[in-house]
C-alpha cells in the first residue's frame, strides 16, 4: 500500500482532531500503517534530540573581541530626511509657478509709472512678490537646514559609512542649489 | 540570587547604542540555535567560527533592524543567509554534502549519530527544511521567509526528507 501523507502527519501530530480520528481509525486496523507511524514517531523523537547540542563555552570572548573592532552600520536616514530635497524642489517649483502666474496676471507698469490708486506700482509688486517668495521659502529653508544638521550628525557618528557621507554631500548640494534658485528668482523679480 | 529578566527589546536598544553587555545577553539567548544551524547547514568543524562570524555580522547590522519583523526572525534570517553564503563560497555541491560526525558532539546514542549522518546525506534543499522544521522547530511560514521559498514547497520538501530518513533508518537497522 502506498504511504499516505496523512499517516505521516498523524505520527507528527499535524492533523486536526477530526482528520486524526479518521486516519487513526484506519491505522488501528492496519499493521503496515502502525509500523509506519511508530517509525515516524521514532524519527521525530530522534530529530528533536539531535537539536540538543551544547554551545561551546569559549565562543563569547571571540565574539566580544570581534565586535570591539567592528563599528555598527548606521541605518539610512529616515525617509522624511531623504525626501526633504524632493519636497524642497517641489515647493520651489510651486513658488516659481506662482511668481510667473502673478507676474503675468498683474499689469506691469511702465518704468516711469509712479503708481495710481488701485493699480500696484512696480515697487509694490516687487515687495509683494518678495513677501510671497519669503513666506513660501521659509518653511522649506528650516526643513532643509534641519536635514543638513541631521545628516551632519549621522555622518559624524559614522565616519566610515559611505552612504551617510554621500547623503550629507547631496543634502548640502541641495541646500546650496536652493539658495541659488531663490537668488535667481529675486533677480528675475527685480 | 534571582534576577528579574530584562526584556529583549531593552537589550536590543542598548546594543544598538553600543552596549556590549546587552549584546552578550542577546548572544547567550540566540547563539545555541545559530550554532546548531551552523553545524547542520555549514561544515560542523567550522561551526564555532561560523557562529562567531555571524554574531559579529549581527552586531554590525544591528542598527539596520527596523522592527518590521520579530527580532528573532531577523537575526535568524541574517544568520542563515550568512551561513548559506559561506557554504556557497566553499562551492560545495548541493546534493553531495560531506558526511560529518564530530565525536565531540556524540553525547547521544548510536541512533542519534546515525541520524546525524543521514541528515547530512540529504540534498541541501531537503536538509535545510528538515533541520529547520523537525530539528529546530520553525514553522513552514517562517521557513518560507528564511529560505525565500513558498510555504507549500517547504511542506513538500519536508515530506520527502522524512520519507528518505525513515527508509534510510530502516535500511540501517
Amino acid at each position: 500500500m502506498a504511504e499516505s501523507p496523512d499517516v505521516v502527519r498523524l505520527a507528527y501530530g499535524e492533523l486536526d482532531r477530526a482528520r486524526a480520528a479518521e486516519v487513526n481509525a484506519h491505522v488501528v486496523g492496519c499493521l503496515a500503517c502502525q509500523s509506519r507511524v511508530a517509525e515516524y514517531r521514532a524519527l521525530r523523537r530522534d530529530a528533536l534530540a539531535a537539536g540538543q547540542r551544547p554551545l561551546p563555552k569559549n565562543l563569547w570572548p571571540a565574539v566580544a573581541s570581534g565586535i570591539a573592532q567592528v563599528p555598527q552600520e548606521s541605518a539610512p536616514p529616515a525617509p522624511s530626511a531623504r525626501l526633504v530635497p524632493v519636497g524642497v524642489a517641489t515647493l520651489l517649483a510651486a513658488a516659481i509657478v506662482v511668481f510667473v502666474v502673478m507676474r503675468g496676471a498683474v499689469p506691469t507698469p511702465s518704468p516711469d509709472s509712479t503708481g495710481v490708486a488701485g493699480v500696484p506700482s512696480s515697487e509694490q509688486e516687487y515687495q509683494a512678490l518678495q513677501r510671497l517668495a519669503r513666506d513660501l521659502a521659509q518653511p522649506s529653508i528650516r526643513t532643509l537646514d534641519d536635514a543638513v544638521a541631521e545628516a551632519e550628525v549621522a555622518a559624524k557618528n559614522s565616519p566610515g559609512d559611505a552612504y551617510l557621507q554621500r547623503t550629507l554631500v547631496r543634502i548640502r548640494a541641495d541646500r546650496s542649489a536652493f539658495d541659488e534658485q531663490v537668488g535667481a528668482i529675486a533677480a528675475a523679480v527685480k | 540570587m534571582a534576577t528579574a529578566q530584562r526584556p529583549e527589546t531593552d537589550d536590543i536598544s542598548a546594543a544598538r547604542a553600543g552596549d556590549h553587555a546587552a549584546f552578550e545577553r542577546i548572544f547567550r539567548a540566540h547563539a545555541p540555535r545559530v550554532h546548531a544551524l551552523a553545524c547542520w547547514f555549514g561544515h560542523e568543524p567550522d561551526a564555532d567560527d561560523i557562529t562567531q562570524d555571524v554574531f559579529v555580522l549581527i552586531w554590525r547590522k544591528l542598527r539596520l533592524f527596523d522592527g518590521r519583523s520579530a527580532f528573532t526572525t531577523w537575526l535568524h534570517r541574517v544568520a542563515i543567509n550568512a551561513i548559506l553564503s559561506r557554504q556557497r563560497r566553499r562551492r560545495e555541491p548541493a546534493t553531495d554534502f560531506p558526511i560529518v560526525s564530530d565525536p565531540t558532539h556524540t553525547d547521544g546514542t548510536e541512533d542519534r549519530v546515525a541520524l546525524d549522518d543521514l541528515i547530512a546525506q540529504l540534498p541541501a534543499e531537503m536538509r535545510h527544511v528538515f533541520v529547520l522544521h523537525d530539528v529546530e522547530g520553525y514553522r513552514h511560514e517562517e521557513i518560507a521567509t528564511l529560505l525565500g521559498i513558498p510555504a507549500g514547497t517547504s511542506g513538500s520538501r519536508l515530506h520527502r526528507a522524512r520519507q528518505f530518513l525513515r527508509a534510510a533508518l530502516n535500511d540501517n537497522a
